[in-house]
């Protein structure tokens, strides 16, 4: 797609109309731009980005959206010059602020870092140096970028500060990045990026380690200052509705190559391209249905009376953590669990729900039996699990939400998957090996990845692996930890329906934790919400999802962002045009 | 599920490894080490060195311990004065370099590797220990360690040497019981990364037996850290070899090692500099080519590298 029609297309939005009044120019315009990869063994090429087109206006959002491997973030990369060593960059056009990017030197794309373009990363820990403080490191910017003396730094870092809605930016500035939360170190990141009063900023999936309460704050925050400053945004994400709430323009990118661009309303309500339909179509979502506030009168109520046993009861589970203090005895108490109760029946599914910290995965640890409660009391199948002999008969697995740590990389696949039934008698290492085989083909991997390793395999694949290996043993009780957030959104609609697959083929009843309410509510059949270690609500799903009585579960499910461009809380937007009604219904 | 049906056998080998039968161990490992260009030139340079020493008995070479007080500082043979009958030349009591290089290569690469291997053995076992059941017995055992950090070391050696006497066997337990922390902190410190790792986690929800959870997900796992620094320690090893010999711990003449060579031409450094210049060579040569060749291991043994 050109930019032309593009630019019509757009006209309507109001973002544009604030724009024509500025300086409607255009910040980034690739045409044709590709990327390279020489093998450092020798290879043949490979050519990982393609043919993409982009234009980048001041105060527009533009999205840069596919699945990993998609070549979106060698893209962004490509704009600041970090492409890695053996990678080389070509295009017809590759203009960032009027400069040619295709000609410059190394001091060259110095000045052009920071000063013409700034940057946000996904992880606002690893971002920020942890030795320096926050001031050092925004005052770091304004000093080489634009010569500020000392004086002019402090009270510039204080008001970029001030601006990124940070509390007491003065004494923020003697803080170092630890002592921050995980929102806060994302506004000085992108109070980093400001600093150097950059034409174009490139957010590489700013929010997604992020609790969704804070990411609709941060993306609010990027909008904003983005519109004020006039700046342009290229944003990379995997998220849909991120891209509906902030995009103005959206480019779709498949295995290095633009599948569709258009404009974001449009894109939503008549995707072209087959990819962008099966994108959309995956997502993950809660029924319109479900979320109306009329459901508070109509709801049958709950089915207390359940006549299935409980298979999982926890009484009053507690869990301290102690952190020994320098030169004191007395150890701090945390506490992380603050007397949970709840059951679950068998063969149901009980989602646990909770921002970061909430305990989740405490909790999960403490049913595995990876960690021990500091009071309270769990019984599966009425039968006390603090007694070790009832542990070691309790058939309860855990899948990890890391499919890249959670296999031993120096085992084969065939190993690992048996391993927990070599532990027990009688099995010959041919019956393994057999078995092994048959695991594989249950969670719809080919007999021929049994002797491959973890690394061979795709993050998808290494979840069915590891959901191989906790089935190996006939669990009745399968504990999973955030399964799916690590993994690409069409695999996540995969692994999420072969979990329900198996929960119906095994009877299995399933604890199944995630920060992504969506897949929770896809999944589970009712719901614990936690909040700072204790539980606010509980109940069938639809329930807490249509008639929240807890205000922190109304405000986790205000906090999800709506998969319609024309409900953006961010960006004033005109009615959907007809049509989008009919696609979101999907 | 009705299709998988969990088989009960009754066989009794029941901790027989699920491993696929491979064609041929020993043969894709030395062809893999092949391939390497490094991994060619270190084993290559090592097995020089090792078929050397061991046949330095089936070589011409002259007596290493005979003197010739006529031939003192002779030089190496393509220098003025040089002979054909003392390639490497002599040194201050007129004995041949070359000879006195291949036979002091035995108790010098002995001790290296010896002397690794007991510490290296001693120092894993404490720190995989120490990191697993860390609590109160970690404390001491890495207090314990502190402390042997904190003694020279070189004061430390010669006490025990005092007591252990001098020769070939007390000098590798002398070396032994002042290196082995270095293996002790660096294990510790890999098993406390690995055994938070959510593989770990997830064979202890298995109930994997701990042996098994050591031998299979542990070791396994910290072991190319501790590849790395023990090709390291041999170099070092050999150099305390040869202080201690020169301190008159150690090997005595008539028994050769390269750190008597380089003390003796310490002091011949300006005027016959090959009589310290050599052994160096071949201490430098040793190492270097065990270094490649740990390397190339490290590398093998991580099935992540292709």
């Amino acid at each position: 797609m050109t930019a032309a029609p593009s630019l019509a297309d757009a006209a309507n939005a109001p973002s544009l109309a604030v724009l024509q009044t500025r300086r409607a120019d255009t910040v980034l315009r690739y045409r044709n731009a590709g990327v390279t990869l020489q093998p450092l063994d020798g290879g043949e090429p490979l050519r990982l980005v393609r043919g993409v087109d982009l234009e980048v206006q001041r105060s527009q959002v533009v999205a840069l959206v596919g699945e990993s491997g998609s070549g979106k973030t060698l893209t962004a990369l490509s704009v600041l010059g970090l492409l890695p060593g053996n990678a080389r960059f070509s295009a017809d056009e590759a203009l960032l602020n009027g400069r040619d990017l295709r000609q410059l030197g190394k001091a060259e794309w110095r000045r052009l870092r920071g000063a013409d373009v700034g940057m946000v990363f996904q992880e606002p820990l690893s971002s920020l140096n942890p030795v320096l403080t926050i001031g050092d490191q925004i005052e770091e910017v304004l000093y080489y970028k634009r010569q500020l003396t000392r004086r002019q730094r402090r009270a510039e870092a204080i008001d970029l500060l001030a601006r990124m809605g940070l509390p007491r930016p003065a004494q923020l500035l003697q803080d170092y990045p630890f002592q921050l939360s995980g929102g806060m170190r994302q506004r000085v990141m992108l109070a980093i990026a400001m600093a150097g009063e950059p034409a174009l900023l490139i957010a590489d999936e700013p929010t997604t380690a992020l609790d969704n309460t804070v990411q609709a704050q941060v993306l609010e925050l990027m909008v904003r200052t983005a519109e004020q400053s006039d700046v342009g945004v290229l944003l990379i994400t995997h998220d849909l509705s991120v891209v509906a709430q902030v995009a103005d323009q959206v480019h779709v990118m498949r295995l290095g190559e633009m599948v569709e661009s258009a404009p974001v309303q449009q894109l939503f309500a008549r995707p072209q391209a087959a990819y962008t339909r099966q994108l959309l179509a995956l997502a993950p979502r809660i029924p319109a249905v479900v979320r109306q506030p009329l459901a508070e009168a109509g709801l049958p109520a709950p089915q207390a009376a359940q006549q299935a046993p409980a298979i999982l009861q926890l009484d009053a589970v507690s869990k301290y953590y102690q952190q020994p203090r320098a030169w004191h005895f007395k150890a701090h108490k945390h506490l992380a669990l603050d007397q949970v109760s709840f059951s679950l029946q068998r063969g149901r599914t009980l989602g646990l729900v909770g921002e970061s910290g909430s305990g989740k995965s405490s909790l999960a640890r403490i049913i595995a039996g990876l960690a021990q409660a500091d009071g309270g009391q769990l019984r599966f199948e009425g039968a006390d699990l603090s007694d070790p002999a009832v542990r070691a008969g309790a058939s309860i697995q855990m899948v990890f939400q890391d499919p890249y740590a959670s296999l031993n990389p120096r085992m084969r696949i065939g190993q690992l998957i048996t391993e927990p039934l070599a532990e027990q008698p009688g099995w010959t290492a041919a019956q393994l090996r057999a078995q092994a085989a048959r695991l594989l083909e249950m969670v719809g991997l080919p007999a021929s990845a049994l002797d491959r390793f973890a690394h061979e395999l795709s993050g998808g694949q290494r979840q069915r692996v590891c959901i191989a290996r906790a089935l190996s043993v006939k669990p009745q009780l399968l504990v999973c930890d955030e399964p799916v957030s690590a993994l690409d959104v069409s695999v996540q609609a995969e692994i999420l329906a072969l979990l329900q697959r198996l929960k119906k083929d095994l009877q299995l009843s399933m604890v199944f934790i995630a920060h992504g309410l969506e897949s929770v509510y896809a999944i589970s059949d009712d719901i614990v919400v936690l909040e700072k270690g204790r539980v606010v609500e509980a109940g069938p799903r639809d329930q807490i999802f249509g008639a929240p009585r807890h205000a922190y579960t109304r405000s986790l499910l205000d906090a999800m962002l709506d998969i319609d461009p024309a409900r953006s809380r961010f960006k004033a937007r005109p009615a959907a045009p007809a049509g989008a009604a009919l696609a979101r219904v999907a | 599920m009705s299709g998988v049906v969990l088989n009960t056998g009754t066989a009794l080998q029941a901790d027989a490894p699920a491993v696929a039968a491979q064609p041929s161990r020993l043969r894709h490992f030395l062809r893999a080490l092949w391939r390497s260009r490094s991994g060619r030139f270190g084993a290559l340079l090592l097995l020089l060195i090792l078929l050397a020493t061991l046949g330095a008995d089936l070589l011409p070479l002259a007596d290493p311990v005979k003197r010739h007080l006529s031939l003192r500082y002779l030089p190496p043979v393509w220098l003025d004065k040089g002979q054909w009958a003392y390639p490497l030349g002599t040194d201050g009591q007129g004995r041949d370099m070359l000879a006195r290089i291949i036979y002091g290569a035995r108790s010098s690469v002995m001790v290296g590797l010896a002397a690794v291997a007991l510490s290296g053995a001693i120092g894993v076992a404490i720190g995989v220990l120490a990191g697993l059941r860390g609590g109160w017995l970690d404390q001491v055992l890495m207090r314990v360690v502190d402390a042997i950090l904190a003694i020279p070391a070189m004061l430390f050696m010669l006490v025990v040497a005092l007591v252990a006497g001098a020769g070939l066997a007390p000098l590798i337990v002398v070396i032994a019981l002042t290196n082995w922390v270095i293996y002790t902190r660096i294990a510790r410190a890999e098993v406390l990364r690995v055994k938070e790792l959510e593989f770990v986690a997830a064979a202890r929800v298995s109930r994997v037996r701990s042996s098994r959870l050591l031998l299979r997900h542990i070791l396994p796992n910290i072991l190319p850290a501790l590849v790395v620094v023990a090709t390291l320690n041999i170099g070092t090893v050999i150099l305390t070899e040869s202080s201690l010999s020169f301190l008159g711990f150690g090997i005595q003449p008539p028994d050769i090692s390269w750190g008597q060579m380089l003390a003796d031409g310490r002091q011949q450094l300006a005027t016959s500099w090959w009589i310290s210049t050599f052994p160096g060579v071949a201490l430098t040569a040793t190492v270097f080519s065990i270094i490649l060749l740990g390397d190339w291991l490290r590398d093998y043994l991580d099935p992540r590298l292709p």
